[in-house]
């Protein structure tokens, strides 16, 4: 059964490098730009800590370690589900979700998976190589344990990830325009992918227990740097867990309501 | 003839007010980048004015004056293009008596009003609030070359996303392209930092872009980081990148035409 | 054996009102005024294995409507379907694996990859067998002659031949149901003989009972031997589709073929015959059932030298329906 989806996963993949072949400059240039927003990241935090030593008790290197974690889960994202994502208000208001409901697969596997975008594979190698880099700038000796527990935080940031963006298409079956929405949400990654401790303890508490984006991103470097406890990590993973329930349930939710384009 | 763009104005219109989610939403967008960058340059230990080139209020004022310049000078016209060019939806306006690009351009110019119209009350009602925070010294003449310096970044930001729009002839997935040069502008606007704090070589080569009029440039007109004579110089320079920009566009609608032409049914 | 049962099914849409004008807008921005409409009114019917049925209605009548809610798309506002055993909003992976819907005017294919691989993968989503999916995809690749263009770009064929991958992408699981939606639609003549007769040997081949909408009344004559009209959301004629002919068609039309210089328009005015169109050495007319017999008889003993042909038809199935509807 999970090789079925993992066969099913590996012909979305190849279609999506058989697409990538016919249109090399969207293949090539598709990375590019998430790649120069790395880059120029690297370049505000570097142009900062020129004349500083610290933001919020962020060091550099832990600065620049949460722009590559954020590259990574966002490049992975992009490879596998972001595509699939944004087409799905389009699906909606054309009708084109009827063959998805008529097929016998989990649907929100479809969805999640069916247009994979060839063009992050070189963003997902690169970030995970600087995040190797960095973590070892920060280390002092090798930890397994620590390692670990560092990438399976990552881990359930795509997870929240997933589950964020899938919410925002879930939004279409009630809300026409979703565009802007999607507009709404980069704003929301804009506050989600800063150190965590630059905002006060309010904002702290909602991008931890609402909206799970502080977790997805500055867990991981808190958690390396000794700044959070076991039970922040036992909280962490049981946040996502419930975030990513809810957007299950407005899925099942928006799915009832659907009723497809007429004619 | 007037009366022409009056009704494709009004349409425009029409459907910016039906989704109200979009207007809502897209001016809370805009307050986050500065709240954002504020509380970063407020959490650097021992900031130093002089280092940065601006005060810490002064930067708070940056991102202020960026939240307004960025919203009026907004275009985001590359979307329908693509799909009119890619779908077929663009022969409808080969065959009326009108440009496209005028009517693309019509269309879009209400959706900068209704920012103007509604957004005043609500960025009135934030000033209020963080006024304390901010430092604005205007005059008559900084002000009208502020206001001139928004119609070139608005025009220049219309050309390069229609420029984007017309790839839409060559290329079939623009949708990625066009995502990421909105990204990429946002930095070379000066929408994450002001651009002088770039270092040397790199700073030297951003101020030749046309990216800094959709923003940087306003910023520092109205900040008084310019001498006069380099206002007038930089408006100048502006001004050029608007005329190679339309050349650019017409000879790529060209060659796009042409193409257009050759796709068959 | 009955695949299919609906009974009491029924589906009421909520919309609501857009107002003209920018005044119309601010208006809609703070209230919004909901309306309803009734689209399938409680009807009940049942179709048997095997049967090919053709559904057919004004635009909006609820044929869609129906058709959406037998495949369990829609959900019913109330009624009941029973498909095989199956009810279909529940939308079992068994009973997805059995139906299947084409719809005219809208494409399951991926537009930039070759129609092949998009076969490939509904193999691997309806779990198919590689033997069975060889056997289906050569069998229908040969009955459609497309075998030169499943490597072809989805992009780059033509209108008539991109439907009939869209059918064999819909068939390649080989159901027994299949929900066909103006599968002819915008397609030229060819094309469209070319569908027909791949659906009625697939049906031969495999025991499978079609539904299929069609403005095109060529589809449903061909393909079908049952018949379903909905008008308004309530189902007007349900039955055998010659039956229905023959109950509707009052008249026949007769095409005579004689040698020239014979003058029979006293004979036809007998019969009250109306002459649709007339040549030097043909006539063509359009008679009441009745009569017809009496007028052949007569033409026979009085012109027998020089009377060429005699064709009788039914009346156009084009003008039965609309005058079902006038």
């Amino acid at each position: 059964m999970l090789l079925k989806y993992l066969r099913i996963i590996g012909m979305f993949i190849r279609i999506s490098f058989i697409n990538g072949l016919e249109y090399k400059a969207n293949f090539i240039l598709g990375g590019l730009f998430e790649f120069s927003w790395i880059i120029m990241n690297i370049i505000f935090f570097r142009v900062i800590y020129l004349n500083t030593s610290s933001i919020a008790g962020w060091n550099m290197n832990e600065v620049l370690l949460l722009v590559f974690i954020c590259g990574f889960v966002d490049s992975v994202h992009s490879f596998f589900f972001a595509s699939g994502f944004i087409s799905i208000p389009n699906m909606i208001r054309d009708g084109q979700l009827d063959f998805v409901l008529l097929k016998p697969i989990n649907k929100r596997f479809y969805l999640a998976f069916r247009l994979t975008n060839i063009g992050q594979l070189f963003n997902i190698v690169f970030n995970l190589t600087m995040i190797i880099i960095y973590l070892i700038k920060l280390s002092e000796a090798f930890d397994f344990l620590k390692v670990f527990m560092f990438f399976m935080l990552i881990g359930i940031g795509i997870l929240i990830v997933n589950a964020f963006y899938f919410t925002l298409s879930m939004i279409a079956f009630w809300v026409i325009q979703v565009n802007a929405i999607i507009g709404y949400s980069q704003e929301l990654f804009t506050i989600g992918n800063k150190p965590l401790s630059i905002y006060p303890q309010v904002i702290q508490k909602i991008f931890i227990y609402l909206i799970p984006l502080g977790i997805a991103f500055s867990y991981p470097i808190l958690y390396y740097s000794k700044k959070l406890d076991w039970i922040d990590v036992t909280l962490a993973f049981i946040i996502a867990t419930l975030f990513f329930g809810f957007s299950h349930f407005l899925y099942r939710k928006g799915f009832k309501r659907y009723t497809s384009a007429s004619s | 003839m007037f009366k022409k763009f009056k009704k494709i104005m009004s349409i425009s219109l029409q459907e910016n007010m039906e989704y109200k989610f979009n207007f809502i939403t897209s001016l809370i967008c805009s307050f986050i980048p500065l709240a954002v960058n504020s509380l970063i340059w407020f959490s650097i230990s021992d900031y130093s004015a002089e280092a940065y080139g601006y005060s810490l209020n002064e930067m708070i004022t940056y991102y202020f004056v960026m939240m307004i310049i960025t919203n009026i000078v907004y275009c985001d016209i590359a979307w329908r293009m693509s799909n009119e060019i890619r779908y077929g939806g663009l022969t409808q306006y080969l065959l009326k008596p009108c440009r496209y690009i005028n009517y693309v351009f019509y269309f879009d110019l209400p959706k900068r009003l209704v920012f103007v119209i509604f957004g005043t009350i609500p960025i009135l009602m934030l000033y209020l609030f963080i006024h304390r925070f901010l430092v604005l010294d205007i005059n008559l003449f900084v002000f009208t070359c502020f206001l001139v310096s928004l119609c070139i970044g608005y025009i220049i930001n219309f050309l390069l996303y229609y420029m984007l729009g017309l790839f839409s002839f060559f290329l079939s997935e623009v949708g990625g392209i066009i995502m990421g040069y909105t990204i990429l502008v946002n930095v070379l606007a000066g929408k994450v930092f002001p651009l002088s704090l770039l270092p040397g070589v790199v700073g030297e080569i951003v101020a030749f872009t046309p990216f800094q009029y959709t923003g940087f440039v306003s910023a520092s007109i109205i900040q008084s980081k310019y001498q006069t004579t380099d206002i007038l110089l930089t408006l100048g320079g502006g001004i050029i990148w608007i005329a190679i920009l339309w050349f650019c566009c017409e000879y790529l609608w060209r060659l796009g035409n042409k193409k257009y032409a050759a796709f068959g049914g | 054996m009955k695949a299919i049962t609906a009974e009491g099914l029924s589906k009421i849409y909520k919309y609501y009102k857009k107002e003209e004008g920018i005044k119309g807008s601010i208006k809609n921005f703070f209230k919004r005024e909901a309306l309803y409409k009734e689209a399938v009114k409680g009807i009940s019917f049942s179709v048997d294995a095997g049967d090919s049925v053709g559904f057919i209605g004004l635009n909006g009548a609820g044929k869609t409507t129906t058709l959406k809610m037998l495949s369990g798309i829609l959900k019913p506002t109330s009624g009941k379907i029973d498909i095989c055993g199956y009810s279909p909003f529940d939308k079992k992976n068994d009973f997805l694996k059995r139906i299947t819907m084409v719809m005219g005017n809208k494409s399951q294919l991926w537009w930039d990859i070759p129609a092949i691989d998009a076969f490939a993968l509904n193999k691997e989503i309806f779990g198919v067998e590689d033997i069975q999916y060889n056997q289906t995809l050569n069998e229908l690749v040969e009955i459609l002659d497309v075998g030169h263009l499943v490597n072809t770009q989805v992009r780059r064929l033509s209108l008539g031949e991109r439907m009939k991958m869209e059918l064999i992408l819909a068939l390649i699981h080989l159901p027994d149901i299949i929900f066909l939606d103006e599968p002819t639609i915008g397609l030229d003549v060819i094309s469209q003989y070319n569908i027909r007769e791949a659906l009625k040997k697939y049906r031969d081949n495999h025991n499978a009972t079609i539904i299929l909408t069609s403005h095109n009344l060529d589809d449903i004559e061909i393909v079908c031997d049952k018949l379903m009209i909905i008008d308004d959301g309530n189902i007007m004629y349900d039955g055998q589709f010659d039956s229905f002919v023959q109950l509707q068609s009052v008249n026949k039309i007769m095409r005579i073929k004689f040698k020239k210089g014979i003058d029979i328009s006293d004979i036809l005015k007998d019969h009250q015959a109306e002459i649709i169109s007339s040549m030097e050495d043909e006539v063509n007319v359009k008679i009441e059932n009745e009569k017809v017999i009496s007028l052949s008889g007569q033409l026979m003993s009085q012109y027998l030298g020089e009377i060429k042909d005699i064709n009788i038809e039914n009346a156009n199935l084009q003008e039965i329906i609309r005058n079902l509807y006038a």
